[in-house]
This record gives C-alpha cells, structure tokens and sequence, in this order.
C-alpha cells in the first residue's frame, strides 16, 4: 500500500514537473517608508504562497519578481504588514503603519508557512531575540517559560539536556520529548550543538492538526528551529556579541562538622570509634601534616563547589544582494560549571545561504551548514555515588589532601572510621569523564516554481554526528584504593541522510484560497557504536593506544540502521478569509517493526473562523477574534531498530580447565512482534482575540490528548527466566488549558514598553496498564529510598507519582510501639510511626500511599521589556506551581544506617530526653528503616525565579564610524528563587522518571553577565 | 534553464522518493533462535551460557555462600551489607533484593538450560549422541538449579522449555515435586554425561556430578536407599579420591582436585565480574569470596559454636584436629608462611568464646593466607567448590548411621577422619557407640569438614524436617518458618499463577 502511494506521488511529482507551464513574472521594485516618510530597512517582502521573498534595504528600496496575480506581502515588526495584489504593476511603493502587533505574520509550519490568520492549529512562536536573551549553553533552557505548553526542566550542569515536555507526558517508558525539526530536518535534534544565537526562530506545533504532518513522531509535539539567513543589504554585516560573566551557587546543606560529627559517631556507633580510640583523633591526619583529625575541619561541599566562567561569543556575517543571500556564524561557548569537573565548551560555525538561479527567481537553490564541536565535563561519580553523595558523607575530620598517597589525595580508612565515603575532591580533579561531538548537518534545497503558485523542491539533508565519550581513572590510594590506570572511550557514529520531493501550490481565486502541499519523503538513519576499555601500563599515558587487557564492552559493536519512509500531504482552503478548513494526511512506514505492522496512517483535520471579520462583528471592540478547532492522530516511537526480534546473544562466559573461556550465546529477551507506534489522539480548541488594533492580544487554548497503545514493559515473574517484555498496552491522557498574552506600551511614544505573560495547566493521568491492578514502580536508589521504590505510576493516577509511607509523628515509648501496628521486632522509642492504611496491624509494603506528584499543577512565565532613549530593560520571571518535589538527598542528610556524616537535623534526633522532636533516634543500621520513602521527605516544589534581569545601553554613534552600532548590557541570571524548598534548588531535571526526585542534583547557578553588541 | 531545471529535479524527485526496497530490516548484528541451532557448538555455547549464570554475583559469586552460609551456626553477620541485614538470624523478608536475585538466577540458569534444550531438540543434523550428552549437561544444570530452588523455597514453578508467550506462566508446585524434577534430570544427566572431561573443559560437569547431586537431592526428600545407589555408584566409579592434605583443597594453585565432583572455576582473568553481576556474563573471571569472609571486608565471622566443634585439646582431647587452623585464624596467628601476624583489619565485632577464652576470630577457608598478605582487596582465583568427595562419603557415612549400620557409616567417617589426621572415631574423643551417637558423630564430622561450604545450613533444615535433629537446638532464632525462605514478593506480585495465598508459611 505504501508503496504504490509512494508510487503515486513520484508521479504526480514528476508529471507536474513535466507539464510545467510558464506563466508570466512580473519583476516588481517599490520602497517601503513608515508613515513619517522614512524609509524602512529590513522590511520582509514575500510572494505569498512561496518562499520567495526579499528585504528592503537602506534606502527602503526592494526588488522582486512574482507571477502577476499573485500578492506580495510586506511586514516588518512593529507595523502593520500589508498585503497588495500585484496585478500587472511593476511599481509599488508601500507605506507601512505603525502597529503593536508583532506576532510573526508568516507562521512556519511542517513542510511550509502560513498567515497566521489561515492558522488552525496550535503554533507557539519567539523569536531570535527571545532565544538568545540568556547565555545558556543548552537551546532548550533559551525558551523555559516562553512558550505556553512546553514545560521545560533545565539539567542544572553545563550542556545537560533539560527536559522538554510540550503538552504533559505521552509516554510512560520512553523519554517524550517533542520532535526538533532544524532547518527541515526531522530529528536533527542534540539541543546542545546549536549556537542560540544563530536561531530566527522557534516554532511550537502543539496540536495535532499542526504535528500531524510530522506523523509518527509528533505525539510530544514538534519544535521546528529556523536559523538565520541572509539579507539582501547594502554590503557586508558583520556584527559580534560577546558575554561574560561568572555562575555561583551559594547554598550549601549544613552539615556536621568535626566536633559536632564526632560526637555523633560515638552516639551512632555505642562506642567511640575505633578512630576516637587511643588518642586517634589527635594524631595527625597523616605523617607531616602538622595537624590533628581534630583540628581538621573540612567543607567538602566548599571544596567541589566553585564560581565559574561563562562566556559566549558569536560573529555574524550577513550580506547578500537580490540574487544571493547569506549569513555566516562563527561562535564559541565556554562554561565552566558551578561544580568542578563539569565544564562545557563549544565552537560551532554556520554557514547559510540562498541563491536565485534563474533571474527570473523561478529555480533557486539554497543551503545550511553547521559544523560544531562540543565539550562536556561529566560529574564524575566515585564507587558509582554521585558526587554531592560523596560531598555530604564524608567525614568533616578527613583533609581533603594526603601527600602520601599516590593521587595525592585522603581517604577514609573503613576500619577507623566504620565509614567509607569517597573522597570527591579526588573525584572532580583525578576522575576525567567527557562527552565530545563532532557535528556536520547541512541541507540543500533546488526549487522551481513551475506555475504561478505551483513550486516543487528537492530537498536532501544530512546528519552526521560522531560521539566519543572519554573516560580515565588514574591511580590513585584513597578509601578505596584503584590500582589500574584505565583508560575506556565510547565512541559513536550517527548518520541520517533525509531526502524530500516536495509540491507546494498556494492561489487566490476569488473568494478562495487554496494551499497545498504534497511531499514524499524518505529518511535513513546509520549507526555504528565502539567501546574499548584498556589499563594502560604506564601511568603517564592517558590514551588508549599501549594499554593492555584491551577489552570490547559487551554489545558495543552493534551498529543499526532504520528506515522511515512518508507520504505526507496538506490541503488548507479559505473562503473571504474567514473561514478555514485544513486536512493533513501522513503515511508513515518505519523498519523499526516487523513485517505486517510497519505502517500506519495520520490524519487529522481543523476548522478556523476568523469572526472578526464577519460584517456583524464590525463595531466590536476585536481587532481579532478568531475560533480554532482541531482533532488528529500523531504517534511516536521510543523503541530501537530490531527490538520485534528475539535474537541470540554471544559473549565471553565461564571458566574452564583454568584458562579456556568459550564463547556462549543465550536469549535474553522476550520480543513482541507486534509492537506498533503509540498513538496520540488530540482535540485542541483554541480562541484568539485581539483588542486596540491587535496591541493587546490574548490566546487560550484547550487541549485534550488521549495517548493509547503505550509500549509497557511488562514485568515478567522472576521464574519466566527473562526480566520483561514489551506491549502496546497503555494509555493515558493530559489536558490542560494554555494561556498566552501580550500587551505593547504606545509605540510611538519614547518610552516603548511590552509586556507579556503565559500560563500552562497540564493533568495528567494513566489510564491504563498491561493489568487492571498492575503497577510500575520505579527509581529505587539505595543511597536515597532504603530499599523502596519512590514513584508509582498505575491507572488513575499520573505518571511517576511519589509512592510511599505516611508517617505520623515518633512513638515516645516501647508501650507505644507495642500497641501501634507491627513495624519490626526492633522497632523502639524514638523510631517513626508509618501508618498502617490497610489495617492489617502489620506495616509492610502494602500500607504504601501515592505521597506526592511532581507534575505541577501550571507553569508560568512573565516578561515585560522597556526602551527609553538609549536604555533598555528586560526582565523575565518563571515558575511552577503546585508540583512536589522527593527530597532524596533529606533522606540521605538524616540516615542513621550506615556511619557516614550527616545533616544537622541529627543534632535534634529523639532521646529520652528530647523527646519533643520530629528527627527519630540516632539507631545504627536504621533497623525500622526510618529513611525509608515516606512523606518525611516529601516537599512541596513550587517556585518562582527571577530567570532574567537585563539592563542594557546602545551607545549614540555618529554616521560613517567604524562602528555602526554598540550596545552594552548587564544580564542576571537566575538571581532570585522563591520557593519553600529545603534542597539548593527546587527545579529538578535528570532523566524523565527521576523527575522531582533530588539524589543531589546539579543545581541551578546564578549568573552575572555583562555583555557587548558591536555591529561594525 | 528551465529545461535543465526539469530535468535535474525530476531525476530528484525519482531517485529520492522513490526507492521500492523492502522496508524490513533484520538485526544484522545477530541470529534469532530459529536459525541458530545448526552445529553442535553453537549448541553446546548455548549449554555453556547456564554455567556463567552459575558462577553470577547472585548465584556462585556472592549470594549462593552468603544465603547458604548465614542461615547456620558457624557463621555471623559483621558488617552491615543489606544482605547480612537480612538473610541472618531469621529475618528473611519477601521484599528481600538480594534473595529475589538469587531466585531470578537460578531461574535464569532454568531458562538458559531450556533456551539450549529446546534448540537441542529442533536440529536434526548434528549426531544424537552429541545432542544428548549436550542436553544431560544441561539438564544438570537445570536440576541444579531446581534442587538449589527446592531446597532454599520448597515448592515452585516448573518450566521445562523457554517461555515464548506471556500466557504461559507456571504455577508454584510442590516441593516434592521440584525436587522430582531435579531428580529427573540429574538421573537423565547421570546417563548421558561423559565420565570425565579434557583439560580444556574441566569444570563441567560429568556423569558423577549428577550422580553427587542426585545423592544430595534424595536426602531433601529422605530417599536413603536412592541416595545410597547413587552416591555408590560415584565410590564405586574409584574417580575419586581424598586430598592428602585438607587445606590444600582450598588453595588458588588447586584446582580440579581428585575430591572434587564439581567446582565452579575462577580465573585470573580480568577483575571480579561486578558488570555482568546478573548473568555473570563477560570476561571478568575473579572471585571475592575471600575479600567477603577475610580482610578487607569481612562481613562474615565465624562463630564460637564452630571453633568449639573441633576436638580440641582444650576440651579434654588428647589432640586437636588440624581442621581448625585450616578453616578459622585467630588474631595473633601467624600467616603468610609465618611472615605476618594476624590482626584483623575489622574488629568491629565481639569476640568470641573459644573453650573458655575470648578470642577474635576470622575466616582462614578460601582465604590466601596460607601464603601471603591479601592487603585490601583481594580478589581470588580460588575454584569455588560446590560438591566434593568428602560430602558424599559422609552422606553414605550418615545414610547407614541412620540405617543402623554403624560400622559401615563409622567406615565411610573414618576416611574422611584419617585424611584430616585425627583419629577414628573408635579411638577419638568422640562418643560413638549407640546409633544415636553415631548420627551425632557424623552431624559433627560434616560440620567440621564441611564448614563454610554452604552445605551446613541445609543439612541442618534437612535433619530437622525429617526428624533426626531440632534445628532450634543449633539456631536460637528457629521457628519452624526457617525451613524455608519467602517466595520474592516480585513473583508473587507478576505472576499470574501465583497469589499471596501460596506464600511459605510464616511469611507475608
């Protein structure tokens, strides 16, 4: 069937190339001025229906060619864009009005732009200057809390990926972050790797009518990313814009220190320890130190923690004249990271450009490459606990250094000091863990417009991605001495070539309006992986060349490759411009599934009503009231190539006769060949309404998503000899409303000013699971949950909710604990009371609760800009609301278990004599399990931050300097949190089902920047 | 141009969207069972997958010696690992991490046996006495399995081919018979397994591994008579033979020693295998038993009930058996070929009573102190061993005690006696004139050449179940849940077939 749909478009393609018609050009040229007379520069002049257009230049002046009977469109922010027939005239001169409207005019949409009044979907937009308003080095964090619907939870360290939800979670098993298309290419994402300030804009499709296009893998919605091109200007443009600044972070947890800690030792050990025994305390910490373990107070947390570098710095090239345009970036990122270990560093270049073949402007070409390199510090973790673990355990007596181990650094002796932390400091500075990408992605397009309206364009595209992750562990005698210097480098080839045959036809007829577009569309994707590890004999070497025991990590080599093959087409019909239909149709065939099961359709279809233009509505106070409805189908796929086959695995096992060790082969999955895309059907409703001539507009929207045949895996008994399998089983929802405003001071005045705001609602809830009572619980960490799981996820609830005891208040004595419900045989006076739900009179697993959700109930963001004279001013606040967040690292801070130091809370633990307390008794081994996951550590997460507070100065420069144009600013970032949280930072990201569960999260560091924008 | 134009992106057009391969794509990488099992090594690899699941964290590696071991009289918890926190002193808990894992790999020995059966079944090429001294190994291994199941949980599911569908899930059976399953491929093993092995495949297993196991499987179910004809049969074999000297059993440069029935095999390969913990899957080939009873570690002690055991000078003997120093290290021995003195590294625990004195005590079996310092952190190539010669003559030594054959079973003792260099029983300080102490003798004499070999805390639920001794004279904590462990909440809670109801009694 996809075959011969496929079939059918290549002709259609091919017979439209090949009837093509000439019908007339018309070479339009005109100025543009304001309605003072001035001439404008950098007006937007667009055939509309194509993609052919033009900018104004100095003098205001453009030059077009367009079919005769086409519109030209002029627009240009802050104006009123205008659109004028050109009938047959070979002038026209334009005169643009002032207006408060800056919504983009011309919506980019998949495969092609539209009005934003024949829009029917939901489309969120910013713009360059949003984007790259902060200096971040993650694309992602550039758009938190600019865009209603799309949830953003920044990574915290340098280059981390922050979450991206847009419309709430579509998926239970697989991360469900939206589709980034990047100029044309679906998936191109790795946020990282784009230079934020080559960005023109962001585009949201949040609604089905808009993604379905982008089929099955438009369920979490699409983000398409458009970078700069070029400008027919008078010259070359080049401008620099460089930041600098430092990040910090100044909260710390209170921790014990050495006197306070030893005392606790003793309490928790029964005994002093051994440590404390025979004048160990007093003896220096290590031969030559000149210092007792007593004197020795050490902050550990001071010691990882740092002010860190940031900088960002881009160089534009901008030029063109009316047959070629480009732009040209060069840009490089540096950020060190508020935690030592964790720098990022990026160089990117971009080249863009577009060129008019023919002179009439029929066959143009045009193209984007980027070339980056990246560079991340990854936290490093010591004995497989994380770095802020090791901060807060170890023990304030230890120094940090020891000159007499070889690395140079201390280490707790388990022995003396019945507790072994890690030493991080070690970690940070001996430790070497490192992502780096090598980035080629470039497109190419060749279009012609083959009859007024009609254009075909061929489009290729590719990704070329390598990865090496590096990583060394010298040797070092610490807590745990490591006797091998090992040396290990993952590396990693992506390549996904895309190629697109594409028909787009747009025409006015009368009353009517037709836009089109057909599109056949194949996308490979290859992939080949590497993984050594060595110990490399001599210390000095960190490379991986001379090491021996050379070792392939197991299933490293197993390269892959896919196939997704489309037929795509759209057809949007208007009538007075006042009513609008879209219907969109994606086929998609993907080898990811096993035969029979790789295909699957996407339609969707959307009505539009622009009210505000029916005659009745004439004396209303709308400049724009305008009603959307849409429903459609999208899905997505988490799943890996091959995963519908069961295949026999090899490897290196068992021992024999003292050295043989035979190569055996086994299965270890259960396949499903069954599996399919998990599909999300979506009804959006939107309204959009606009007042005093559109400078205070208003969007809300609705949406109701309905996420069916989720991929669960499905826990197999122990006994079935295989973990899991996987099944199209779930389902879920989300709806939630979103609402976006804008308000625009009088423009016209000197003091210019806007503001805007966005609030997103987002509830969520699991439908079902593979069985009616099944559970997924999930992110048990030992460190931080005591052998529990923390989160929930089963029908009726949302998604990853906390999971856990409810605890009421301390049992004051054995008489207590005796008529409370059955705990433990060690249970006593001091430890805490769990609630026994199902009253039973034994506490155990069944008497676990949901404790606490982390999707919060709305996220919000607030922005407000002003100009006077030569002084601008930004500032932009976010926050979420109503979500909690699992304080993993509270549990860790009051653990009795194991000996390792702790928060000051224990100073107020539970003792017969202090017995009005809520922090239980000091009992090694914790035998009651008080750390267990309960409601203790339950806090809620709200916060509001301060994200931006800018305040800039251009720089008056005379005519015909060398400076054309100079402004200065000052940024901060991040510089007030408000929020009830007991942790560093309330926001916390990681991977998807860890969400709001804090192990010692990166926090988020506050940033002072002080910026120049020079155009020369 | 506009000709051109055409041309160029028709043949665009064409070449881009138009390519009419098949969409399938089969995993390059690998081979799906049904076309897997063409030659009799790819067999036999699937057959040698069970064992790297044998030599595994959960199973051989760690929690094998640490479940099997803490449940008894000689061994005691000093330090806080979960799994000490657990398994010892009668805390077993459903929810209990590393004792699901030891289920789950012991299941997944099943599975790897069966993955390798089933295959072994559908070729038709490769010559049926290859085939089926393949499948008998994996039949041993997959009653090795169910025999470790059985005794450790009673009754449980029984799969005998690999699951392929989620409908197929198994219900608990009983624990007779699990062990009828065990026993059924042990005799199926026993029959076609070859006698010996070359050097290159030392460690698997042979006809009298399962005829060993076969033995001890009878006794779980107190079938003396069976045991006795298999246990025979492996004497009778004369393959077998006692050390000379009983210490050099435990040693790294020993390994496959004329005792030995069946060992799993450590390597100075790599590093102790904590990647592939689960499947013990991988290169990594060494083993942490010695760190995990010795320095550094030493979460485990011995404890007083066992250095009291030995005939000892101490309590009236006029010698002390040699087996003492060969399996505990008191502090202030000297070791490393008298090149150190012992001080354990972790005295965090209380010292213990050794004939009247206090004494601390730590670990000396499986450990290298026999020939230097380990430091701290040793990882040991010492063969791990799971059944010897030893044990078998001890169970035919307590079948005709408790037979009354008292001379026989005093016969069969004796051996194991002279090679540890005490006396016969007749002429030791051990009373052995009634039956009953004669069975009393031989409970001694295992744990006593047999300690800290995982064997003692079965014996001890195997002679109380049927009688012969109560448990709760050796274990203070015993009630009569303590025969088995909890079934892992986790099967309860997935499998379809098994409810809250099915839960060993005295459990939740």
């Amino acid at each position: 069937m996809l075959y011969s749909l496929q079939k059918s478009v290549c002709l259609t393609l091919l017979l439209c190339l090949l009837c093509s018609a000439a019908w007339a050009q018309q070479a339009v040229t005109g100025t543009v001025t304001d309605g003072d007379g001035f001439p404008l520069t950098g007006v937007n002049v667009l055939v509309v229906g194509s993609s052919s257009g033009t900018v104004t230049d100095l003098d205001g002046a453009y030059s077009i060619t367009a079919p005769d009977g086409s519109m030209l469109r002029f627009s240009y922010i802050g104006y009123l864009a205008q659109e004028i027939e050109v009938a047959g005239q070979s002038v026209i001169d334009v005169v643009l009005g002032n207006d408060a409207n800056v919504m983009e005019e011309v919506v980019v949409v998949g495969y092609g732009s539209q009005r934003r009044e024949a829009v029917t979907g939901a489309v969120s937009s910013i713009d360059a200057e949003e984007v790259s308003a902060l200096t971040v080095s993650n694309l992602g964090e550039a758009i938190q809390g600019r865009l209603a619907g799309v949830q953003v939870t920044s990574g915290g360290s340098p280059g981390a990926a922050p979450i991206i939800q847009v419309r709430g979670i579509g998926s239970i098993s697989f991360g469900s972050g939206p589709l980034y298309v990047v100029d044309g290419v679906p998936g191109a994402g790795g946020l990282n790797q784009f230079d934020s300030r080559d960005i023109q804009s962001i585009n949201v499709l949040k609604d089905a009518s808009a993604t379905a296009v982008y089929g099955s893998r438009a369920s979490n919605g699409v983000i398409i990313i458009e970078t700069k091109k070029g400008a027919n200007t008078d010259g070359i443009h080049l401008s620099l814009e460089s930041t600098v600044g430092v990040q910090t972070q100044p909260r710390r947890y209170d921790l014990l220190n050495t006197e306070e800690y030893i005392r606790y030792a003793e309490v928790f050990n029964g005994a002093p320890i051994p440590r404390a025994i025979d004048g160990g305390l007093d003896a220096e910490t290590y031969p030559g130190s000149g210092q007792s373990f007593r004197e020795t107070n050490t902050d550990w947390q001071d010691a990882i923690f740092q002010t860190g570098l940031i900088t960002q710095n881009s160089l534009h090239l901008t030029g063109g004249n009316d047959r070629s345009t480009y732009f040209s970036s060069f840009g490089y990122l540096k950020q060190e990271g508020v935690v030592k270990g964790s720098p990022y560093e990026r160089f990117n270049f971009r080249i863009n450009s577009e060129h008019k073949i023919s002179e009439d402007g029929r066959f143009k070409f045009g193209q984007t490459l980027l070339l980056v390199n990246d560079e991340r510090g990854i936290q490093p973790t010591l004995g497989g606990r994380q770095l802020f673990l090791q901060a807060i355990q170890s023990l304030p007596y230890q120094p940090i250094e020891n000159p007499n181990n070889v690395g140079g650094y201390s280490g707790a002796a388990s022995g003396l000091d019945i507790a072994d932390p890690g030493n991080p400091v070690l970690a940070v500075n001996l430790l070497e863990n490192r992502d780096r990408v090598y980035k080629m992605l470039g497109t190419a397009y060749l279009s012609y417009e083959i009859l007024d309206g009609l254009e075909a364009q061929a489009f290729v595209g590719g990704n070329y991605q390598n990865f090496q992750n590096y990583n060394r562990v010298p040797v070092y005698q610490s807590t745990s001495p490591n006797n091998n210097n090992t040396v290990a480098e993952n590396r990693n080839t992506t390549f996904s070539p895309i190629y697109r045959g594409l028909l787009n036809f747009d025409r006015l007829f009368g009353n009517h309006s037709i836009n089109a577009v057909v599109v056949g569309e194949v996308q490979n994707s290859f992939y080949s992986p590497l993984a050594l590890t060595v110990t490399q004999p001599n210390p000095d070497l960190d490379v991986l060349e001379g090491g021996a025991d050379l070792r392939v990590t197991q299933n490293a080599l197993a390269g892959n490759e896919s196939t997704l093959r489309s037929f795509v087409t759209r057809v949007t019909y208007g009538f007075q411009g006042k009513y609008y239909a879209t219907f969109s149709f994606r086929r998609d065939g993907s080898s990811i599934f096993a035969p029979g099961y790789q295909t699957a359709n996407f339609p969707a279809g959307a009505l539009g009503w622009n009210i505000s233009e029916e005659s009745f509505m004439e004396d209303s106070p709308f400049s724009l009231l305008k009603a959307r409805a849409s429903y459609g189908r999208t899905g997505s796929i988490g799943l890996g190539p091959y995963a519908f086959q069961d295949p026999i695995i090899s490897t290196n096992g068992p021992v024999f006769g003292g050295s043989n060790q035979p190569s055996i082969s086994f299965i270890n999955s259960l396949a499903n060949s069954e599996l399919r895309w998990e599909i999300t059907d979506m009804l959006n409703i939107g309204l959009d309404m606009g007042f005093f001539n559109n400078r205070l507009n208003f969007s809300m929207e609705y949406y109701d998503r309905q996420v069916d045949n989720l991929i669960l895996n499905v826990a197999l008994p122990p006994s079935a000899g295989v973990g899991t399998t996987s099944q199209n089983i779930g389902a879920l929802k989300n709806n939630g409303f979103e609402f976006q405003g804008q308000y625009y001071g009088n423009p016209s005045s000197d003091f210019q000013w806007n503001v805007s705001a966005n609030l997103s609602t987002n509830s969520n809830e699991v439908l079902r699971l593979a069985n009616e009572d099944d559970v997924i619980e999930g992110n048990n960490d030992i460190e931080f949950t005591g052998s529990y799981n923390s989160t929930i996820t089963r029908a009726g609830d949302p998604v990853y909710s906390f999971y856990g005891f409810q605890t009421n208040g301390i049992f004051q004595s054995q008489a207590e604990v005796d008529e409370a419900a059955f705990q433990n045989d060690l249970t006593a006076a001091g430890d805490l009371r769990f609630v026994d739900q199902n009253g039973d009179n034994i506490i155990d697993a069944a008497d676990r609760v949901i404790i606490g959700k982390y999707l919060p109930d709305f996220t919000y963001g607030f922005n407000f800009n002003a100009r006077y004279t030569n002084f601008d001013f930004n500032v932009f606040f976010q926050g979420s609301q109503g979500n909690d967040v699992y304080n993993g690292v509270g549990s860790l801070l009051s653990q009795t278990q194991r000996l390792f130091n702790v928060g000051t809370t224990v100073l107020d633990a539970w003792t017969p004599q202090n017995t009005d307390t809520d922090v239980p008794r000091i009992i090694r081994d914790d035998p009651n399990n008080n750390r267990r996951v309960s409601d203790r550590f339950v806090e809620d997460g709200s916060y509001l931050r301060l994200k931006a507070l800018t305040v800039g100065y251009t720089l008056p420069l005379g005519e015909g300097g060398a400076l054309s144009n100079l402004r200065l600013y000052l940024t901060g970032q991040n510089l007030v949190t408000l929020t009830g949280y007991s942790g560093l930072d309330p926001e916390i990201g990681g991977a998807l089902s860890q969400t709001g569960f804090d192990n010692g999260d990166y926090p988020t560091a506050r940033s002072f920047i002080f910026g120049a924008q020079v155009g020369f | 141009m506009k000709l051109k134009a055409i041309i160029l992106m028709g043949l665009l057009a064409i070449s881009f969207s138009c390519t009419e391969e098949d969409l399938t794509r089969l995993d390059p990488n690998r081979v799906t069972p049904e076309n897997y099992f063409q030659t009799a090594q790819q067999m036999e690899s699937a057959v040698l997958s069970a064992y790297s699941t044998l030599r595994s964290g959960p199973i051989a590696s760690r929690w094998y010696f640490f479940i099997n071991d803490m449940r008894d009289d000689q061994h005691m918890p000093t330090s806080s690992l979960t799994i000490l926190l657990s398994i010892p002193g009668g805390n077993a808990n459903a929810t209990d991490n590393e004792m699901r894992e030891h289920w789950t790999a012991l299941y997944l020995m099943v599975h790897r046996a069966n993955t390798a059966l089933d295959g072994i079944a559908t070729n038709t090429t490769v010559d049926e006495d290859v085939k089926n001294s393949l499948a008998a190994e994996a039949r041993f291994l997959r009653g090795w399995a169910y025999n470790e199941i059985a005794t450790l949980w009673g009754g449980a599911p029984i799969y005998t081919s690999r699951l392929i569908s989620l409908d197929g899930f198994k219900p608990r059976s009983s624990r007779e018979e699990v062990f009828a399953q065990a026993q059924e491929d042990f005799r199926f093993a026993a029959e076609n397994l070859p006698p010996s092995r070359d050097d290159n495949s030392l460690g698997r297993a042979t006809r009298w591994s399962a005829l060993g196991y076969l033995g001890r499987s009878y006794m779980e179910t107190d079938n003396l008579a069976e045991a006795r004809t298999a246990l025979e049969a492996v004497v009778a074999s004369e393959e077998f033979s006692l050390v000379g000297n009983f210490g050099d059993l435990f040693t790294e440069e020993n390994a496959f020693t004329s005792e030995s029935l069946f060992e799993v095999v450590y390597a100075p390969i790599g590093d102790y295998n904590w990647n592939g913990f689960a499947t013990g899957d991988g290169t990594d080939s060494k083993s942490v038993r010695a760190q995990e009873y010795g320095k550094a570690w030493r979460n485990v002690a011995p404890t007083s009930a066992l250095i009291n055991l030995y005939e000892n000078e101490l309590a009236g003997c006029d010698y002390t058996d040699p087996r003492l120093r060969e399996t505990v290290i008191f502090d202030g021995d000297t070791y490393a070929n008298g090149t150190e003195v012992f001080n354990d590294a972790r005295p965090n625990s209380p010292a213990i009573d050794y004939h009247g004195t206090d004494v601390n005590a730590s670990w000396y079996k499986y450990e290298v102190y026999y020939k230097l310092n380990p430091g701290d952190f040793y990882t040991s190539t010492t063969n791990y061993i799971l059944m010897r010669y030893a044990d078998v003559l001890l169970l035919l030594a307590e079948i005709e005690a408790r037979e009354g054959n008292l001379e026989a079973a005093k016969g069969y003792a004796n051996q194991v006696r002279q090679r540890a260099g005490v006396p016969d029983l007749d002429d030791s300080c051990v009373p052995a004139a009634s039956q009953e102490e004669v069975i009393k003798a031989i409970i001694d004499e295992r744990g006593k050449e047999l300690a800290s070999e995982a064997i003692r805390a079965r014996d001890l639920r195997r002679w109380d179940r049927f009688g012969v001794i109560d448990a709760a004279d050796y274990l203070s904590y015993w009630t009569d849940r303590e025969l088995l462990l909890p079934i892992p909440l986790q099967e309860i809670t997935t499998n379809t077939e098994i409810s809250q109801a099915d839960q060993n009694p005295g459990y939740n």
